[in-house]
């Protein structure tokens, strides 16, 4: 093995687990500790051999460079609560806009209770986020596409849904507005996850998708939305109608499964975290308006208590999942210790 | 007990005592105590050396070396000292606990 894949490999074993400043000043050092040897007469083999494999040097680094003490597990828990119901939230609402654009409904203030508990999320862990928070221009460029990618998704739902409601007249820049409020609910949350060590950078493009694809699903109310304006009368617009239930329906089922892929791959790494929740909610939220659809609720009927329950109901149960897979691991984990 | 655990708990308190002694740059410390610890990883003795910034028991600046490259020079900071002072009495009771039991 010579200096550049013994760098390219150990940095393979830091990036995403330490913030991106630290993997480049160990990588540093280790250029150094080559150039050394260098100047001493080693070869790059033999000063590979005495450094030890990648794979064991970057373990070192990462045991004896991890935050020490205990858990505080309530300290931890609580915001984790709030992004997991914020995170639920904004996937159930996203697909809601119509239900209160163009109406001075009470429900419409709703949109603005995503941003209370983010705003409590970073108060209790805004100080560590920020002291944490060193990503490179990379993971800043992507993280500036997931936005994006959300903000675009978001504004598409909320235009194609409010054309359903009100298709002669409605209010971009409410609509405009809502946006900006989730893409910021969203843009807090990033600073959450990359604050942990920048190890979850990856999900953040990973869940703009997701929340993407679930844009999409919003989007094929499209097809009732033009049945019921246009095609009065037509005996094929019921097709239309199905056309939009089913594919909308089945486009939830996908972003189900992403979702729960996405929380495969958290848990693999650390079941007890903040992501990982946040994503089981995005699933569960999901999963809700899955449920909504079988249930064939009104959705134009608000006061249908069972249309405002069931997002409830499934975050409930995925949250007790997490829970019994979260203690299972952690109980395995400190029997092998 | 693993191999080598014995020698890793006491890394820290070796690494930070040849620091004290006088600054020296990651290479230097690190030859240090690979003579001695002759089957410890490298990379183990770079990784002690970062924990002990983190925990600023020691601090870092830029200096030259006698081979002409500039590097990064270690030198211990009045928390290390106390620190190192506190392990220095452990290290000392450990010691003679031992001392007792074996003899």
């Amino acid at each position: 093995m010579n200096r550049k894949q013994y760098i390219r490999a150990l940095e393979a074993g830091l990036r995403f687990r330490l913030p991106a400043e630290e993997v480049t000043e160990i990588l540093e050092e280790i250029a150094e500790r080559f150039e050394d040897g260098a100047a001493e007469g080693a070869t790059e083999d033999v000063i590979c051999a005495e450094l030890g494999s990648p794979s064991v040097a970057a373990a070192e680094f990462l045991q004896r460079t991890a935050v020490p003490g205990k858990t505080d597990i309530l300290r931890r828990v609580l915001p984790a609560a709030i992004s997991l119901l914020i995170t639920g939230l904004f996937v159930y609402w996203s697909g809601n806009l119509r239900y209160s654009i163009g109406a001075m409904r009470p429900s419409a203030i709703a949109f603005l209770l995503p941003i209370v508990p983010w705003l409590i999320l970073l108060l209790t862990e805004g100080k560590k986020c920020v002291k944490n928070l060193r990503i490179g221009p990379a993971d800043r460029a992507m993280a500036l596409c997931a936005l994006l990618l959300t903000g675009a998704g978001i504004f598409c739902v909320g235009l194609i849904n409010e054309a359903r409601r009100s298709p002669d007249s409605y209010d971009l820049l409410y609509m405009l507005l809502c946006t900006a409020l989730m893409v910021g609910a969203m843009a807090a949350w990033a600073v959450s996850v990359c604050s942990h060590g920048g190890k979850y950078l990856l999900l953040l493009p990973a869940s703009g998708a997701a929340a993407a694809i679930w844009a999409a699903a919003e989007s094929f109310d499209f097809f009732d939305a033009y049945a019921f304006n246009f095609m009065d009368g037509d005996p094929k617009a019921k097709y239309y109608g199905y056309a939009g239930e089913y594919l909308g329906a089945f486009t939830r089922l996908i972003f189900v499964l992403s979702a729960l892929c996405l929380i495969c791959a958290v848990i693999r790494r650390d079941a007890f975290s903040l992501p990982t929740l946040s994503l089981l909610l995005g699933c569960c939220g999901g999963m809700s308006n899955v449920f909504f659809y079988l249930r064939r609720l009104d959705p134009m009927d608000m006061n249908a208590p069972a249309c405002n329950i069931s997002v409830f109901i499934p975050g409930i149960i995925s949250a007790a999942v997490w829970l019994a897979v979260t203690l299972i691991i952690r109980g395995r984990k400190n029997s092998v210790e | 007990m693993e191999k080598g655990q014995m020698k890793k708990g006491v890394l820290e308190f070796c690494v930070l005592h040849v620091v004290s002694k006088k600054d020296m740059y990651g290479y230097e410390i690190m030859r240090t105590v690979t003579d001695v610890f002759t089957d410890i990883n490298e990379s183990t003795v770079y990784a002690v050396l970062r924990r002990l910034h983190a925990d600023k028991y020691t601090e870092s600046y830029t200096g030259e070396t006698s081979a002409g490259p500039r590097r990064k020079y270690y030198r211990i900071t009045p928390e290390g000292k106390a620190a190192l002072e506190n392990m220095m009495s452990e290290w000392q009771e450990l010691l003679s606990a031992v001392e007792k039991l074996l003899s």
